[in-house]
């Protein structure tokens, strides 16, 4: 497995001038600033990759708007590095100190990779209806195939958010 | 150092340099206010200032005054009902603040619900207490074939509308035209439509006028002594608990005081726990006048409104959080109507003693019994009196009152 971790690939895809992804690139950031927490030109802070738990993909996102209005639909950005398996993506939030989610279940729609070579996913329908402490989880799954079997993969990445 | 200074002073007034509001010379009242709330009660506080304008895409005729009209006539119009005798304002009675001030509900039968006010009902995310409805219009059909509270039918409705030379008047004025045969099911259903949405057009104008706290939030962002002394003191020490410690504004927050979604705040039952908003997600996807149906004047907004529902088993006893805007006013209290009155309201929330016991699958812990003082009762009870506006403008009440 190729690791990719908080490393700028060097592969540049060719990026339609699409309006959405100069956006995404700007919320997100230049590759050269995420290792630098701050904020951006734009007043989106400037995010580091955060490893899943198994360690085999970074992620990191972004919110629209920024900061994330209290009780307001938002949508997330999310870029993952890792291995060229096909992933699948899930985004969720969660109240640790209250014990429940979110009153909704969000759609993920896969767009087109980055500069990096990151794969790109926008997540709409999010929605944290509470203040207070949240966590943004992300879990991506996959398929692992060994010989003619195959398994499901899942790995999770929990970022915390304070609304 | 003087910029430090200043970003010292904007780092202290916490919300509000967010918001951009900075008396211009605040007194010592504001001063005093200013001390006496965190930054954070000081944000929350701010956050219910103003009500949003109320919008819905799906209803095209949601902000015409033609529409308003025929609703208005609609609203008050008992002979939409099975018997002639049920309106809309036999249960929302305008001088009982838009309820009933009974316990659950009676139409043409009692209903086990209790009469929500429709007070800001246009500002709501969802519609009923369980949000089987996404707009006013989808709503207003419901009780009207509902066989306990009008026993009506879109038949006799459509035929009533057409055939009354006044009503009929009024819905070529707001509809441009009206359909001469009524025989014809599309027909049929295409005017009850639109008497939900003219009825819609009605209740989106049943807004708030300002209370005495939204007087005082005012004060608190202009720093205007007479604004800030809308509140008694016992009124801004309930605001405090409110918007802290009672950990209130968890739920009611924002400028209704309701985060729009639905909890289970433990109300006394006897038995399994309702369906709830468990059902109600099940019926509002189901419902043919949803707002991604074929009546939806805009099936997109509709779509996304639906598109993130999701269903678990916890929604169970989940009732929507109601605003709080005049809730001093609209006793008895709760979906079921299980309290009288806010003490008795209070109390469930400051001991949680009449809570069913938790079962082993509960995970959520929002709701602790707040242990409250009798002089945070008080307090918490004079804050919720101050959320009382002036009565409905007189362009709501009946044109003709019968009687
Ligand atoms: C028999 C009494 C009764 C009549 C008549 C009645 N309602 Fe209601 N209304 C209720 C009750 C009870 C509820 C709550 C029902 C539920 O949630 O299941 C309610 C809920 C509502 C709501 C939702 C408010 C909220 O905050 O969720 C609106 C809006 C409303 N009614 C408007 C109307 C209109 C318009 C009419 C006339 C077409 C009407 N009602 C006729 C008793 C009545
Ligand atoms: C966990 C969320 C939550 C918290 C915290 C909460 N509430 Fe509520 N509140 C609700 C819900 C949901 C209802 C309606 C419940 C029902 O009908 O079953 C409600 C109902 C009410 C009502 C009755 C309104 C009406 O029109 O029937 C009042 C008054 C009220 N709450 C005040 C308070 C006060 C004061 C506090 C703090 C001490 C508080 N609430 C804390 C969710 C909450």
């Amino acid at each position: 497995m190729i690791r990719l971790k908080n490393s700028c690939r060097t592969r540049h895809k060719k990026v339609r001038s699409f309006g959405l992804l100069l956006v995404l690139g700007a919320l997100l950031g230049s590759c050269a600033g995420q290792r630098q927490p701050g904020i951006g030109g734009d007043g989106q802070p400037i995010r580091a990759f955060k490893d899943t738990d198994q360690g085999t993909f970074s992620v990191r996102w972004a919110s629209i708007p920024h900061p994330i209005p209290i009780n307001e639909p938002f949508e997330l950005v999310l870029e993952v590095l890792g291995p060229d398996v096909n992933p699948l993506l899930e985004a969720d939030g969660w109240m640790p100190g209250h014990g429940h989610g979110m009153v909704r279940t969000p759609r993920v729609t896969p767009l087109e990779d980055g500069s990096m070579g990151e794969r790109r996913f926008l997540v709409k329908g999010m929605l944290f209806h509470m203040e207070g402490a949240w966590e943004l989880r992300i879990a991506i799954a996959w398929r692992h195939e060994q010989g003619d079997t195959f398994s499901i993969q899942r790995e999770n990445v929990v970022f915390e958010v304070e609304i | 150092m003087r910029l430090a200074a200043s970003l010292a002073i904007l780092t202290a007034a916490g919300g509000l340099a967010s918001f951009g509001l900075w008396p211009n010379s605040p007194g010592p009242e504001w001063q005093a206010l200013r001390a006496q709330f965190s930054d954070q009660q000081w944000a929350r506080i701010i956050r219910t200032a103003e009500l949003p304008t109320p919008n819905d895409s799906t209803n095209g005729v949601f902000h015409d005054e033609a529409a308003f009209v025929l609703g208005r006539a609609l609203f008050y119009e008992t002979r939409l009902s099975g018997n002639g005798e049920v309106s809309c304002a036999s249960c929302h009675d305008p001088a009982l603040d838009w309820s009933d001030g009974k316990a659950l509900a009676e139409g043409l039968e009692e209903i086990d619900r209790h009469t929500p006010s429709l007070w800001n009902s246009a500002l709501n995310r969802w519609q009923f207490w369980d949000g089987r409805a996404d707009s006013l219009w989808s709503q207003a059909l419901q009780p009207i074939e509902h066989p306990k509270e009008m026993g009506g039918s879109r038949e006799e409705v459509a035929k009533l509308v057409l055939n009354d030379p006044e009503l009929r008047a009024l819905y070529t004025d707001a509809f441009g035209s009206a359909p001469e045969q009524m025989d014809e099911p599309n027909n049929v259903e295409r005017v009850f439509v639109q008497v939900g949405k003219a009825l819609a057009a009605f209740e989106g104008r049943i807004l708030t006028p300002v209370t005495p706290f939204d007087q005082f939030v005012s004060g608190l962002q202009t720093g205007d002594p007479e604004d800030l002394a809308a509140l008694d003191p016992l009124a801004v020490e309930g605001a405090g608990l409110f918007f802290g410690e009672a950990r209130c504004h968890l739920c009611h927050h924002g400028p209704l005081l309701s985060d729009m979604e639905f909890h289970d705040i433990e109300l006394p039952r006897a038995g399994a726990p309702e369906p709830a908003r468990h059902g109600g997600v099940a019926k509002l996807l189901t419902d043919p006048f949803n707002g991604r149906g074929q009546h939806s004047d805009d099936v997109e907004a509709g779509r996304e409104r639906l598109a993130y529902l999701n269903r678990a088993p916890h929604q169970r006893g989940e009732w929507k959080t109601p605003g709080l805007r005049n809730v001093a006013r609209t006793a008895p209290y709760m979906h079921n109507g299980a309290y009288a009155s806010l003490d008795e309201v209070l109390a469930h929330y400051s001991t949680l003693s009449d809570a069913p016991a938790r079962s082993h699958s509960d995970t959520q812990r929002v709701l602790e019994p707040g242990h409250f003082s009798d002089s945070e009762l008080q307090a918490l009870k004079a804050f919720l009196q101050a959320l009382s506006s002036p009565p409905p403008h007189p362009s709501l009440l009946p044109v003709n009152p019968k009687s």
